[in-house]
């Protein structure tokens, strides 16, 4: 509730054209938007080119946004739209092969959690893009179904039938490291 | 009765996002189906999976980064960054009397700088279209060789200016063919593509406004300020610059930066032959 109420805070800021309030929107959600970009693209490169349109543009139209929904979602909304973006100019392409050779090996706890998001991160690199944005959107930005469908501009149903397909694959991708998963 | 399979819905059953009726009906459906129990399974270990994302911190300087980029766009002031307006009007006056004087006695300047930053949007798409065009053929919006068609084309499709001279010097007739153009939107900033050969060499042009683009080349004023890259594995040559308002994006083979490109929009002879001095004038060229 706290960062809710900064954030509306920041958003008001950014509406009279106060320069702090763009440095506090910045600081509030730069981890969250370079993040979804970074395990979209599976690039650093690219995700900064990301994050970068997304703030320049969140900036330049901050005054559209009226509250209606929640910022987070307006927001994800522009980085979903800047992410498709950069893989239709870029069309970057994974390495099949790192996927199944990466295996959960270390016996430390911290390690092993480490290796298998490692791992899953490269197999949601394989997934197509629209199932990896709901995968990210969900796992990594906790947005509700609702929040999914307003940011990725689709119906609730197509939000549920993407995460559910990509589960699958994920499943099918990692199943040799299911026990691992269990004890994250 | 007809039970049908509730595979689909797995994912927002175990999230909790059915409504009570359909999530009823999901529980009892799994009591009885061992098909869709090895599904849930599946799409359980997948959500588990997932959950094991973590989230990566933003660099340290990506602000610095998007500052800058906002300060190229001239983001508006607030009143603590307004200058007397005395001054800015002076200082406009001056510059403005100061440029037509000189322009006029020794026509316009020109810097070829090598590129060091990441490449533009502009860039990278005029790359993507290039490709396109040389390897699979691009379809164009229209094609001709007559450049007034061309023009036409590209204020009327895409809102953007064509600066290309009609009429042509001799030489032009054995080197330059006009192929075409295309109108194309760029995630909503409309674009416009150049499609012509220099010598037998395919030459793309993109250009879209410069007040459009987030990461657009510095607009010209004093001196025509053009980047240059080469790309040694593929052989293309990229020039880029933004002038009268718009920004431009060249990319071809030709030799040495691809400035032979450039006689598309200048017929001039001196002009031509200053493009041709600034290209020799790059170490290694």
């Amino acid at each position: 509730m706290e960062a809710t109420r900064t954030t509306a805070e920041a958003v008001e800021l950014c509406r009279r054209g106060q320069r702090e309030g763009f440095r506090l929107l910045y600081e509030l959600h730069a981890n969250a938007v370079y993040s979804l970009a970074l395990r979209y693209s599976g690039n650093e490169a690219a995700a900064r080119d990301i994050a970068q349109e997304v703030f320049l543009k969140l900036f330049a139209r901050i005054r559209e946004f009226r509250g209606e929904a929640r910022f987070e979602s307006w927001l994800f909304r522009l980085v979903v739209n800047a992410c498709m973006d950069e893989r239709r100019r870029t069309r970057r392409l994974v390495a099949l092969e790192e996927v199944e050779m990466r295996a959960v090996e270390s016996p430390a706890r911290a390690a092993q959690q480490a290796a298998l998001s490692a791992a899953v991160q490269e197999a949601v690199l394989r997934l197509k893009p629209h199932l990896r944005m709901a995968i990210l959107l969900r796992h990594m930005q906790g947005l509700s179904y609702d929040e999914m469908a307003t940011a990725m501009g689709c119906g609730k149903g197509t939000v549920a039938s993407r995460l559910n397909r990509a589960h699958q694959e994920l499943a099918g991708l990692l199943g040799h490291l299911r026990e691992a998963a269990n004890d994250v | 009765m007809f039970n049908r399979h509730v595979a689909a819905k797995l994912s927002a059953y175990f999230d909790r996002e059915l409504t009570a009726r359909e999530a009823t009906r999901v529980a009892a459906h799994l009591a009885g189906c061992s098909r869709c129990q090895a599904e849930a399974e599946r799409v359980q270990t997948g959500m588990r999976l997932a959950a094991s994302l973590r989230p990566a911190p933003a660099p340290a300087d990506l602000w610095a980064q998007i500052e800058s980029a906002r300060e190229a766009q001239s983001a508006p002031r607030d009143s603590a960054w307004a200058r007397p307006l005395a001054w800015i009007t002076a200082a406009l006056v001056i510059t403005a009397v100061g440029f037509a004087a000189w322009y006029t006695a020794l026509r316009e300047p020109l810097t070829l700088q090598a590129m060091t930053s990441n490449a533009s949007r502009l860039e990278r798409r005029a790359w993507e279209l290039h490709r396109e065009r040389v390897q699979r053929g691009l379809t164009l919006g229209i094609e001709t060789p007559d450049i007034a068609e061309v023009r036409k084309y590209v204020q009327s499709h895409a809102g953007l200016h064509a600066s290309i001279p009609v009429q042509r010097v001799a030489e032009d007739a054995r080197r330059l063919r006009i192929v075409g153009a295309k109108a194309l939107d760029m995630n909503g900033i409309p674009t416009a593509l150049l499609a012509y050969e220099v010598d037998g060499h395919p030459v793309t042009l993109l250009t879209a406004r410069l007040q459009d683009l987030a990461d657009g080349p510095e607009a010209a004023l004093f001196a025509k300020d053009v980047r240059y890259r080469k790309d040694a594995s593929t052989g293309l040559k990229t020039l880029t610059w933004g002038t009268a308002g718009q920004a431009y994006v060249m990319v071809s083979s030709l030799p040495r930066l691809g400035a032979e490109g450039c006689m598309v929009c200048h017929t001039d002879d001196q002009r031509r032959e200053l493009i041709r001095n600034a290209e020799r004038q790059v170490p290694g060229i």
